[in-house]
């Protein structure tokens, strides 16, 4: 083979590329090692600090949201008891200010959480607003259910403190909601740049769908069952 | 620009480089691709480190580190095929359809052939017929003198032609 000819032959090696799809996934990886050392250890303290506000935050919530059930579930035994009437008056005002006092410590740990939600895993951002929805719907409901009740009518107290439980309920469930669209809208948009299985592509355009015609929860359900994002 | 944007801009730049450099030494895709994954993976490590030790040279570096890589592959693999038989080495058969017809026949000859040669000469061939780096930019990667890397790729395509040719 002559010289000219051998170089000219060199020359096509250097056709040779790597596959683009390969090329992809390495340099993803590359980088998402990178990240899962920087989690793993720069700043461990700052991460264990908010880790640790983070879930304070969220335990508060639950906490309060249990506290709001329990006292309904109490109300609800007190409005069909066979006590006096002043007897169950007071005991159904002593539960509904309780509800009042758990309602405003609900809505300071939903600011909390919405100033923190950068720091904070967005599906369990999604699923405590949604127990938070439920709860101050249920709050919202016994409170019209006293209201109408007849040992309880005309009691200006109690109907002063169940309005602000309707008022408050309402200000939340308004508050959470807000939330979740913003959860929803980041999560899709995180969601739409990943590569996802046929399955999980599938259940993300449902998603988008449902919560384009407003259907908040079965779009949260959905979304919750994607991958392990 | 931030560290990881300045990263992108060599990965791009040096990516299909290193992947040719390691495929032609060890033939087979999916190795390559391990090995250049690992390359640039540990080349990042240090960039996002290099206030301690900057890299001034990035081509030298990615391919210093190709280099052992390729070497710490095969120390590892228990199969460590004798240079002289490596021109009875089957191209993978994973290989995509423009990697195949590059390295049909005469293509995969001279890639074994090259194989044959000193390591030296092969990374100056390498450097000089198939990515078209000059004596003196070849110099500063290999860090030897520009005249030395001029007779070496005289002498490596010499006895190349001879290999061919025997």
């Amino acid at each position: 083979m002559e010289e000219k000819e051998l170089i000219r032959e060199l020359k096509i090696f250097s056709k040779i590329k790597p596959d683009k799809n390969w090329v992809v996934l390495s340099k993803r990886e590359i980088f998402k090692e990178e990240e899962k050392t920087q989690e793993r250890f720069l700043f461990p303290w700052k991460v264990f600090i908010s880790t640790l506000s983070i879930i304070t935050l969220l335990l508060f919530a639950i906490y309060f949201q249990t506290n709001i059930n329990n006292k309904i579930a109490e109300i609800s035994k007190n409005l069909f008891a066979f006590e006096s009437k002043d007897q169950k008056t007071a005991q159904i005002s002593e539960s509904i200010k309780a509800i009042n006092e758990n309602l405003n410590k609900v809505e300071v740990s939903l600011d909390n959480i919405k100033e923190n939600k950068d720091k904070i895993n967005k599906k369990e951002v999604l699923g405590i607003t949604q127990v938070v929805k439920n709860t101050v719907q249920n709050s919202k409901e016994i409170a019209k259910k006293i209201e109408s009740a007849p040992d309880i009518k005309n009691q200006k107290e109690i109907s002063k403190t169940l309005g602000v439980i309707v008022e408050t309920s309402d200000k939340i469930r308004e508050k959470s909601e807000e939330l979740q669209i913003e959860m929803i809208k980041a999560l899709i948009s995180d969601l739409s740049k990943r590569s996802l299985s046929l399955e999980d592509s599938q259940k993300l355009e449902k998603a988008k769908d449902y919560f384009e015609k407003g259907d908040i929860q079965t779009a949260i359900i959905l979304l919750s069952q994607i991958g392990s994002y | 620009m931030n560290p990881k944007k300045k990263y992108e801009k060599l990965y791009n730049q040096y990516l299909d480089k290193i992947y040719r450099f390691i495929f032609i030494k060890v033939g087979q895709k999916e190795t390559a691709q391990d090995l250049t994954h690992q390359v640039f993976l540990k080349a990042w490590q240090r960039f996002k480190n290099s206030n301690l030790s900057p890299i001034n040279n990035p081509s030298a570096y990615f391919y210093q580190v190709a280099r052992n890589e390729i070497a710490d592959y095969y120390r590892k693999s228990k199969n460590i095929v004798p240079i002289d038989d490596l021109k009875n080495e089957p191209v993978d058969p994973n290989i995509n359809q423009e990697e195949k017809i590059i390295l049909s026949n005469e293509l995969e000859k001279i890639r074994i052939k090259l194989l044959n040669l000193p390591e030296e000469y092969q990374n100056v061939v390498f450097l000089h017929y198939i990515e078209g780096y000059s004596y003196k930019e070849i110099g500063k990667i290999l860090q030897k003198d520009e005249n030395t890397i001029r007779v070496i790729a005289f002498r490596g395509l010499q006895q190349l032609k001879n290999l061919l040719s025997s």
